[in-house]
C-alpha cells in the first residue's frame, strides 16, 4: 500500500507537469513533437526505473545531477526571457522534438529512478511481484491523470497562457515543490541550495577577512567583524535562496508588465482604440498566469523549506518519580527532584527540557527552561488558551523555536522570559523552589496545577 | 580582433564561467567540506587561475564596452522602444526641433543626419564603479594568494625581533588589560580591544593594533594575539635551581596554556578566579589581571595555586612566579597587491553606495532624423520604458506646434520680404 501511494503520488506529480506541456499547442498537436516528449517520458521511467532497483550510481551524485536538471529547466525559461529585447505576445516557434525529449525525460527519470528503489527495498519483505504490482498501479493511476489535467488546461485557452518561458519556469518550480522522492533521498533544491550556502558563504567571507588581514581572532575583534557575522549568517543563506528561486518568474513578470500599450498611430475612433488596449492588456495578464503560479510554487517551496531547516525543538519528556515525604527535599513532603545538571544534560545550556509525570492513568506534563536572566521558568507543558482536540495530541504543548517557546498549536512565539508569568500565551506556571543543584515540585504543587487546568478546559475557556 | 573583444566580453562566456564555478564547487561538496579544494584550484592551480582571469576579463570588457558605447553619440533609430513621423523640412527645421528637445532638458549634439539629446548619459558610472571594483579585487587577489608572504612574530614591550627579514623592535604596548574581569556564562566575552602598541621597523615607527593593519617598509603589521609572560623559579633545593620567563598563553581566562617550566617538567597553567558569583544558574568567575592567580597542574598529578609576585609549595620544592607583563602576537605580511586588494573593495562599495541613484539616475535618448522631406523622432530609455514611451508619445503635439510655428515664421518673414520688395 505504501508503495503504490508513493507511486501514484511521485507519478501524478510528473504527469501533471507533463500536462501542462502538452497543453502547448504544438506539443499536444503536432506527431512529431508529441513523439518526441513520449519518447522521453518512457524512456526516463524504463531507465529510472532500471537504476533504482540494480542500485547503481552513487545516491549523492544523482541528487546533485537532479538539482542541476531541475535549476536548468528553471533557469532556461529565465535565460530565454532574458535573452530577448521584449516578450512578445504571439506565440514563438516551439522547440524540436529532440528539446521536448529532453523535457519529458528531465520530468520523469528522477523519480522513476527513486520508486525504483523503493520498489527493491520493499520486496525483500513483501517480494518482488506484490511490490512490482502496487508500483504498477501507483504508477499507471498517477501518469492517467494526463489527461483530465490536459482537457481541463484545454479549456483554459492554453494558446494564450503558454509560452516558452512560461512553460519552463513553472515546470522548474513545480519540481522544486514537487520533486524528489522524500522516502528515498534527501531534501529537494531549495534545501540543499541553503545548506550548501552556509559553509560556502563562511569559506568566501573567511578568505575575504584574511585578504584584507581582517581575520577575527579570539582576543582581537577585526574591523567590520559584525558585518562578516552577518554575511555568513543562515538569514544571507536564506535570502539568496529566497533571490535564486524568485528572480526568474519575477523578472518575466516585470517583463510582461513593462510592454507598453500598442502604440497610438491608429486611424481608429477612440474607442476601438481603447478595446485594442483592453484586448492588450488581458493578454498580458493571461501570459502572466504561469509565472504567478511559479511565483506561488516558489513561495511554497520556500516555506516548507524553511521550516525544514529551522525545525522547533521539542524534546521527549523525560520520565520522573516523586520521593517520598522521608526522603524528600521539601521539608516531608513528596515532591519531585530534577538536577539542573546530569547525564541528561544541563539546564543552563538553555535548551527546553520536558518532563512526566505519572499520575494514576493520567500523564502530567511540565517543562523546565533557562530564561535569559539566568533563572528558572518551571510550568505545565500546557497552554490556558489554546486546548487542541483529542485527535491532535501533536499540537499540545510547546516547543522551543530560537530563543523563545512557540506553542504548537497556534506557532505563537513565547519569549522565555515571561515563562513563570501567568497568563497569555505563556504556560501555566508551576509552583517549584531549587535547592542547591535541583529542583523541586512538590507533588501537592504539581497535581494541584493540573487539576486546575484540566477544570479550565472543562469549563470550554479553549478556542 | 573585434570577433575575439566580442566573444570575451559575451554574457555567454561569463555564464558558462559562473556555471562552472559553481558546478566545480558542487561537485567538491560530494567529497566533505568544499570550500578549501575549490578555493585551492580556481586560485592556486595553473587551469583555474587562467579560468578565474578569464572570468575577471569578461566582468571588466563588458562593462567597459558599455562604457565606451554610452558615450559614444549615436542615432541609430534601430534601437529605439517608439518613434513617430512628422512632414518636415530639413532647412531650419533642425534648429527648431534641437531647440525643443533641448528644453525638454536634454543635452543635445548634432550628428549626421540629424541630432541627438541625451539626459543621463553618465548614469553609467555606478555600474562602471561596481564592476570594475569588483574586477580588480579579484585579479588582486589572485596576485595575493600566490605571492604574499606572512610571520607571527612575539614581542614583549622593549624586545626585539626579527618579521620577513626586517628587524622590528616593540617600543612600547598598552595592551587596556583591566584590572579584574568578570567572566559570565558560557561564552568569553573578553576581548582586547583597546590594545594599541609602537612598532620600530628600521628607522621607521609605527602604531599598530588588532584593527586595521599598519604599514611599514612595505610589511603589514597587524596585532593578533596577548598573553601574559612571567619569570618563573623552580627551587628544588640548594643546588638545584630553574628559572625561565615563560609565555602564558592563558587569555582569554579559562585557557589552559602547556609550559615546560624545568627539565622534564611540564605543567599546564590556566588562571584562577579569585570568586565564583552565582546568579540564578548563571556562573560567574572574578579573576584579577593585575596580579593574577594561576592553578599549576603538574604531569605527576599534583597541583599548586600560585598568585604573581609569591611562592608556592610544589612536589620536591618551591615556585616562584614573577609580576606579570604582556606579549603580544603580531602577523606580518608582505603583500604588494594588499592595497589593490583595498582599493578594489573601496571602488567596488562606492559603486553600490551609488546604485539606488539608478533608480532616477538613468539614460534617455532621443533622437531626431531627418530624410526625405519626413523628421523621424525616436525615444529610447533604460529603465521604466513603458511609461517613458506613453509620456514621450504625448509630447508629439509639441513637436508638430513647434514645426508650425517654426513655418509660420518663416512664411511671415517671406512675406514680409515680398511685401518690402
Amino acid at each position: 500500500m505504501r508503495l503504490f501511494l508513493i507511486a501514484l503520488r511521485e507519478f501524478a506529480g510528473c504527469a501533471l507537469i507533463v500536462s501542462l506541456a502538452l497543453s502547448f499547442p504544438e506539443a499536444g498537436t503536432l506527431r512529431r513533437h508529441f513523439c518526441g516528449l513520449l519518447a522521453g517520458v518512457l524512456l526516463a521511467v524504463a531507465t529510472g526505473l532500471l537504476l533504482g532497483l540494480s542500485s547503481y550510481g552513487d545516491a549523492q551524485v544523482l541528487a546533485l545531477l537532479r538539482y542541476a536538471v531541475e535549476a536548468s529547466v528553471f533557469y532556461a525559461g529565465f535565460a530565454l526571457t532574458a535573452s530577448r529585447p521584449a516578450l512578445s505576445l504571439s506565440a514563438a516557434s516551439a522547440p524540436s522534438p529532440l528539446a521536448w525529449a529532453f523535457f519529458g525525460f528531465s520530468v520523469f527519470f528522477f523519480e522513476a529512478r527513486s520508486i525504483g528503489f523503493l520498489t527493491k527495498d520493499a520486496a525483500v519483505q513483501n517480494g518482488m511481484t506484490t511490490s512490482a504490482l502496487s508500483l504498477l498501479a501507483g504508477a499507471i493511476i498517477g501518469v492517467s491523470l494526463i489527461y483530465p489535467v490536459k482537457r481541463f488546461i484545454g479549456r483554459l485557452s492554453p494558446e494564450r497562457l503558454m509560452s516558452i518561458p512560461g512553460l519552463l519556469i513553472l515546470a522548474g518550480a513545480l519540481k522544486f515543490a514537487l520533486g524528489g522522492v522524500s522516502e528515498a533521498e534527501e531534501a529537494g533544491l531549495l534545501v540543499a541550495l541553503q545548506k550548501g550556502m552556509v559553509p560556502f558563504l563562511e569559506g568566501l567571507v573567511g578568505q575575504v577577512q584574511s585578504a584584507l588581514m581582517f581575520t577575527d581572532y579570539p582576543l582581537t575583534h577585526a574591523p567590520f567583524s559584525g558585518l562578516a557575522g552577518f554575511l555568513t549568517s543562515d538569514r544571507t543563506a536564506m535570502a539568496i535562496m529566497v533571490a535564486f528561486a524568485m528572480t526568474p518568474p519575477l523578472f518575466m513578470l516585470l517583463r510582461l508588465f513593462a510592454m507598453a500599450d500598442p502604440v497610438a498611430e491608429r486611424s481608429g475612433t477612440r474607442a476601438e482604440t481603447r478595446l485594442e488596449v483592453m484586448f492588450f492588456r488581458k493578454e498580458v495578464v493571461l501570459k502572466a498566469i504561469p509565472a504567478l503560479a511559479a511565483f506561488l510554487a516558489i513561495l511554497i517551496s520556500i516555506h516548507t523549506a524553511n521550516l525544514a531547516l529551522n525545525p522547533l525543538y521539542d524534546p521527549a519528556p523525560m520520565p520522573v518519580k516523586a520521593a517520598s515525604g522521608a526522603d524528600s527535599a521539601a521539608g516531608g513532603a513528596d515532591s519531585i527532584a530534577i538536577p539542573i545538571a546530569d547525564n541528561f544534560g544541563d539546564l543552563t545550556d538553555g535548551k527546553l527540557r520536558k518532563y512526566i509525570y505519572y499520575y494514576g492513568d493520567k500523564q502530567i506534563f511540565f517543562l523546565a527552561v533557562m530564561k535569559p536572566d539566568g533563572t528558572l521558568g518551571v510550568a505545565l507543558d500546557e497552554c490556558e488558551i489554546c486546548r487542541p482536540a483529542d485527535w491532535n495530541k501533536s499540537a499540545k504543548g510547546y516547543a522551543q523555536g530560537g530563543g523563545n517557546l512557540v506553542c504548537k498549536y497556534c506557532m505563537t512565539p513565547i519569549a522565555t522570559s515571561t515563562v513563570n508569568n501567568p497568563g497569555g500565551c505563556n504556560p501555566i506556571p508551576l509552583k517549584f523552589m531549587v535547592e542547591g543543584r535541583k529542583i523541586i515540585i512538590t507533588l501537592e504543587d504539581l497535581i494541584r496545577t493540573y487539576k486546575a487546568a484540566q477544570a479550565l478546559e472543562k469549563k470550554g475557556t479553549h478556542l | 580582433m573585434t570577433k575575439s573583444v566580442g566573444f570575451l566580453s559575451s554574457g555567454v562566456l561569463g555564464s558558462a564561467l559562473a556555471l562552472f564555478f559553481a558546478g566545480l564547487y558542487a561537485y567538491f561538496s560530494l567529497e566533505g567540506p568544499a570550500y578549501g579544494r575549490w578555493e585551492g584550484f580556481v586560485l592556486h592551480s595553473p587551469a583555474g587561475s587562467a579560468l578565474y582571469l578569464l572570468f575577471v576579463i569578461n566582468i571588466a570588457s563588458r562593462v567597459l564596452r558599455h562604457a565606451v558605447g554610452r558615450l559614444r553619440r549615436s542615432a541609430d533609430m534601430a534601437v529605439v522602444d517608439a518613434a513617430f513621423m512628422i512632414p518636415a523640412s530639413g532647412e531650419g527645421g533642425v534648429d527648431v526641433v534641437t531647440r525643443t528637445i533641448r528644453d525638454k532638458g536634454f543635452v543635445v549634439a548634432r550628428v549626421p543626419g540629424g541630432v541627438c539629446g541625451i539626459k543621463g548619459r553618465y548614469s553609467f558610472i555606478p555600474g562602471l564603479l561596481l564592476r570594475l571594483g569588483i574586477a580588480l579585487f579579484m585579479t588582486a587577489l589572485l596576485v595575493s594568494a600566490n605571492i604574499r608572504k606572512t610571520q607571527e612574530v612575539v614581542l614583549r614591550s622593549g624586545s626585539q625581533g626579527e618579521a620577513l627579514g626586517k628587524s622590528v623592535r616593540l617600543a612600547s604596548l598598552d595592551a587596556g588589560l583591566p584590572d579584574e574581569f568578570l567572566d559570565m556564562g558560557r561564552q568569553s566575552t573578553f576581548a582586547l580591544s583597546n590594545l594599541t602598541a609602537r612598532l620600530s621597523v628600521g628607522e621607521k615607527e609605527i602604531n599598530i593594533s588588532g584593527g586595521f593593519p599598519s604599514e611599514a617598509g612595505g610589511i603589514y603589521f597587524r596585532v593578533m594575539h596577548a598573553g601574559l609572560h612571567h619569570e618563573f623559579s623552580i627551587n628544588n633545593g640548594a643546588s638545584d635551581f630553574f628559572g625561565v620567563g615563560l609565555n602564558l598563553d592563558v587569555l582569554p581566562p579559562g585557557k589552559t596554556a602547556s609550559v615546560e617550566i624545568g627539565p622534564g617538567r611540564t605543567t599546564a597553567v590556566r588562571l584562577e578566579p579569585e570568586r565564583v558569583i552565582t546568579k540564578g544558574l548563571l556562573t560567574g568567575k572574578a579573576y584579577s589581571l593585575r596580579m593574577p592567580l594561576y592553578r599549576l597542574s603538574f604531569n605527576d598529578k599534583t597541583e599548586t595555586v600560585v598568585r604573581s609576585g609569591e611562592t608556592s609549595t610544589i612536589t620536591g620544592g618551591t615556585v616562584s612566579i614573577g609580576e606579570p607583563s604582556v606579549f603580544v602576537r603580531i602577523q606580518a605580511v608582505r603583500d604588494p597587491s594588499l592595497i589593490w586588494i583595498y582599493s578594489g573593495l573601496v571602488m567596488a562599495i562606492l559603486g553600490l553606495s551609488l546604485m539606488p541613484l539608478r533608480f532616477f539616475w538613468y539614460e534617455k535618448k532621443m533622437t531626431a532624423m531627418f530624410k526625405d522631406g519626413t523628421l523621424s523622432i525616436g525615444y529610447r530609455e533604460e529603465f521604466f520604458k513603458k511609461w517613458g514611451v506613453q509620456r514621450f508619445l504625448a509630447q508629439r503635439g509639441d513637436f508638430v506646434s513647434a514645426l508650425g510655428a517654426s513655418v509660420n515664421e518663416k512664411n511671415s518673414s517671406q512675406d514680409e520680404k515680398d511685401s518690402s520688395g
